[in-house]
């Protein structure tokens, strides 16, 4: 089976809202999600602004003997896959469950779930810690959570390859639908916006210090600061082509049409960092050239040096302000393994409704810089999108998405 | 002696397991098996593990596959107490 992949559904969970439409249209809006963190009193840490997913009551729609069972990264994920089912009209009951495949991103597990266990272990002893820790924590709990919920019993798996899970998750997702699978659960969700999960993320020392919601997350600007955290992510139906065609499958949203991924090398080694490369093979793997690509969703670390690197590489496929680009994460923050895949489902809504979603926070930004950064939603013709990620540790991925 | 209390009992199921008067009706609820209040072989040693740690009676894990009950916890609980 070589056919095309195509995206059917899309589940969303982000601060910018539940379900694809509202994340939207809140992107098109260009609002700013990021504030100060309100599900711990951050006063006394480094980092203290936010994208938080803050109208989430996912914990009631879902089973309740579920909900205390898991994390709310996997909270997040089981939603946006009701979500992303719905969307795709796909009853999973009605496809052989073994051709029903799971693939998600994760890139801290359940911290917030752990958290409340170490502190029971610390403060009370080993016997109050409750026996979900065992199956709640770990990197492959969603995978498996949604697995069992919906009776996905084909290939099921987990990638953890921090921000740029999300497109690897689904590289990943495309190989079991060349072997075989009709449909996979695909894309990636983070909530590590906990004490225990915010700590261990500022060991990077890549996050902004910025009180500012407005000015703490300004990637490409020469004084960015770092990047702001973020939870969320967004959970995909793929499937094959013959799968679309069988079951008359409504909504195409697009093609998930070539994947690469390359690792940088150690730092320095005075190499070219394999952004480049990953786009580059992408493009090739998608039979398309720079000229076809009509819009670039960046990476966008926010933090100089980084930014420049992206700049360069972007630059050296396309010349300078060769192609529009955008970072509507600039409104979210960065959601680790669910960021990656939240830009996909973004794209893919691009791609429907021919129109650029806009960078915010970028107003000190060269006008006319190297860039063309989309600052304000920009109608296009859009037919081919590069969505770039990269993840930290040396992980970078391009995925070329297609227009059904 | 140590007991574990019918109300004891109706929040760990709640708070542990999940289980609450929109998964299982109330009137019941003590002499439903955890099979049919949905509850897997995780949420049963959760609160069994729970009864113990409330109420400071051991309840071995070569005993937990006999307690399919919460009322059978309970009585568990009750006579490890009234031996001890």
């Amino acid at each position: 089976v070589t056919g095309r992949t195509l995206v059917t559904g899309l589940g969303v969970v982000a601060p910018t809202g539940l379900g694809a439409e509202e994340h939207w249209a809140q992107t098109l809006a260009g609002k700013n999600m990021i504030d100060r963190i309100s599900r711990f009193d951050p006063t006394t840490y480094p980092v203290r602004v936010a994208g938080e997913v803050r109208v989430f009551d996912g914990p009631e729609k879902l089973p309740s003997r579920l909900a205390v069972q898991t994390d709310r990264w996997t909270h997040f994920a089981l939603y946006a896959t009701e979500l992303a089912l719905a969307d795709a009209s796909l009853d999973p009951a009605t496809v052989n469950e073994y051709e029903l495949a799971v693939i998600t991103a994760s890139s801290s597990g359940g911290t917030e779930f752990g958290q409340r266990e170490i502190e029971r272990l610390w403060s009370a002893g080993p016997e109050y810690v409750g026996v979900y820790q065992s199956i709640a924590w770990f990197y492959a709990a969603s995978t498996g959570q949604i697995s069992i919920r919906h009776g996905m019993r084909g290939a099921c798996g987990v990638v953890c390859a921090e921000q740029a899970g999300g497109l690897d998750a689904m590289a990943a997702s495309v190989r079991q639908l060349r072997a075989g699978a009709r449909v996979v659960v695909t894309g990636g969700t983070d909530a590590s916006l906990c004490p225990y999960g915010l700590t261990a993320q500022l060991t990077t020392g890549h996050l902004s210090p910025s009180d500012d919601p407005d000015r703490a997350y300004r990637p490409f600007d020469d004084t960015a600061t770092g990047y702001v955290p973020g939870e969320g992510g967004a959970i995909l139906v793929m499937e094959s082509e013959e799968s679309v065609a069988a079951r008359g499958a409504g909504t195409v949203y697009g093609e998930f049409a070539g994947h690469a991924a390359t690792f940088d090398a150690p730092p320095g080694r005075g190499r070219e960092p394999g952004l480049r490369r990953a786009a580059e093979q992408a493009l090739a793997r998608a039979g398309v050239t720079p000229d076809d690509v009509d819009l670039v969703f960046a990476d966008a670390a926010g933090r100089p040096g980084a930014d420049r690197a992206e700049t360069e590489a972007i630059c050296a496929l396309f010349g300078a302000r060769g192609v529009p680009v955008t970072a509507p994460k600039t409104m979210t923050g960065r959601l680790y393994a669910g960021g990656a895949a939240l830009d996909v489902a973004t794209a893919l809504l691009a791609l429907r409704d021919q129109v650029a979603p806009p960078t915010i926070g970028v107003d000190r930004v060269d006008p006319g810089g190297p860039l063309d950064l989309v600052r304000s939603p920009r109608d296009l013709r859009l037919r081919t999108v590069l969505v770039l990620a990269r993840g930290h540790g040396g992980f970078n991925s391009a995925a070329v998405l297609r227009a059904a | 002696m140590a007991e574990f209390t019918g109300d004891q009992m109706r929040l760990a199921l709640r708070e542990s397991a999940g289980v609450d008067a929109g998964t299982y009706p109330e009137d019941n609820l003590l002499d439903a098996t955890f099979e049919d209040l949905g509850c897997d072989s995780l949420a049963v040693l959760e609160i069994v593990s729970r009864a113990q740690n409330v109420t400071g009676v051991p309840i071995p894990e070569d005993a937990v596959p006999d307690l399919t009950t919460p009322r059978s916890v309970m009585d568990f609980v009750a006579s490890r107490s009234a031996v001890a």
